[in-house]
């Protein structure tokens, strides 16, 4: 029997993995990269990574084409209090209590105890009640082989097989790897972010008081989407609204 | 690039071929079909006897652990035949191992077993180059 070097119940007290947004600086990304190539479906740093870093396929046809990281453009719902529009980077939220994780009738999705909602793509059938359940839309389906729409591979992740269910997490392999080596994990997106966006994304601990995130949260106003559902998402956006 | 210095090649090539004759005349009158292997590049993880017998165990034991019990350290593997902590993925069998073909096929197809592991994850085979890492990215942003 192999023993672990923690148990569930240290990982749950010691790490929860979240991630802030600053939609300000995100806006601000979207319509410098739009002004300067015309495309109004350009990809930001942070997709162009996250596609490239988690072996997520492109396809022509968007219907099937999977995406773990979206901007989607939003405007609030008093345009006549403040009429500009944001954009935001939509990703799997990493549910506190996940619907997905509750319907999935395999068990292929669970949540691990640092809180990363993952697929055991080894159980997925690819019934896709999960993506019904999710009340993001954080899920897609794999209708085409992913390696059709790879044009490069990073050997560390694995590539996924036609009719099953994926999504973003959070870049795990990323997050246990650093941990092993006792850093601090940076997912592909924020490293993107920092390196050749604006720096919006922020990943940390949010058990930890200390860390960047903690403090983030701690001294600004932030949102979590509909959060009246209860979930609990675990990915925040600030500067909503401006400030 | 996982743990490589552990590895004694060299020891593992005199096993090679010093078995290499015993190998033949037990397999060839009787199953029908020799393998031939191509040598891998180093040490594995167990005993190499324990692996032809059981490596699919180890690799379901692997794949359990690094999902389910990835946030408790389940991505590392302690080996009882050498101590040694090692990564708990695929791609610490192609550290050794470079080619599928010439090395798990060569078993697999024979017996009729093909395994599912390749639908994802990766092998040497997979013929597209690889992605270096975010300063990959300096060629769309800068
Ligand atoms: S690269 Fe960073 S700033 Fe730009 S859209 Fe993505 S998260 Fe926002
Ligand atoms: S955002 Fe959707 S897919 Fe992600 S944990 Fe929450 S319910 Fe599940
Ligand atoms: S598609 Fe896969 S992960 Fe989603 S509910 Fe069905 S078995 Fe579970
Ligand atoms: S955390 Fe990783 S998987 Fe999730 S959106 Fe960012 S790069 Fe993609």
């Amino acid at each position: 029997k192999t023993q672990f070097i923690e148990s569930p119940e240290e990982v749950r007290e010691k790490r929860r993995w979240a991630m802030a947004v600053d939609v300000e600086r995100c806006t601000q990304c979207m319509e410098e990269l739009i002004a300067k190539t015309g495309d109004e479906k350009i990809k930001p740093p942070c997709v162009v990574a996250c596609d490239k870093e988690n072996n997520v396929p492109e396809f022509e046809e968007e219907r099937f084409d999977p995406q773990w990281m979206r901007i989607a453009k939003l405007k609030l719902d008093k345009p006549e209090v403040n009429p500009k529009e944001y954009y935001i980077p939509l990703l799997c939220n990493h549910c506190e209590h996940p619907p997905c994780v509750q319907v999935c009738l395999t068990k292929a999705s669970f949540k691990r105890p640092d809180g990363i909602v993952e697929i055991d793509m080894h159980r997925c059938i690819g019934c896709r009640y999960c993506m019904i359940a999710c009340p993001y839309g954080a899920r897609c389906f794999n209708f085409i082989d992913p390696r059709e729409g790879l044009k490069e591979v990073n050997p560390n992740v694995q590539m996924r097989t036609e009719g099953v269910v994926e999504k973003c997490t959070f870049c795990v392999h990323r997050i246990d790897e650093a941990v092993k080596k006792g850093e601090e994990p940076i997912p592909a997106c924020v490293e993107a972010c920092h390196k050749y966006g604006k720096g919006a994304l922020v990943f940390g601990n949010i058990k930890d008081p200390n860390s960047e995130i903690s403090k983030i949260l701690r001294e600004n106003i932030v949102v979590q989407l509909r959060a009246n559902l209860g979930t609990d998402p675990h990915v925040f956006y600030a500067k909503l609204g401006g400030e | 690039m996982y743990n490589k210095k552990y590895v004694i090649p060299l020891i593992l090539v005199f096993l090679i071929g010093f078995f290499t004759p015993y190998w033949y005349n037990a397999m060839a009158g009787t199953l029908g079909h020799v393998p031939t292997l191509k040598e891998p590049a180093g040490n594995c993880v167990e005993d190499k006897d324990w692996m032809a017998a059981n490596h699919m165990l180890l690799l379901q034991q692997w794949r359990t652990q690094a999902i389910r019990h990835g946030a408790e350290g389940g991505g590392i593997y302690h080996s009882f035949t050498t101590g040694e902590e090692y990564h708990a993925s695929t791609n610490t069998c192609w550290s050794c191992h470079d080619s599928k073909e010439e090395f798990c096929d060569q078993c697999h197809d024979y017996v009729g077993i093909h395994p599912e592991c390749w639908d994802c994850h990766y092998t040497p085979s997979v013929e597209k180059p690889h992605y270096s890492g975010i300063e990959e990215l300096s060629k769309y942003f800068s």
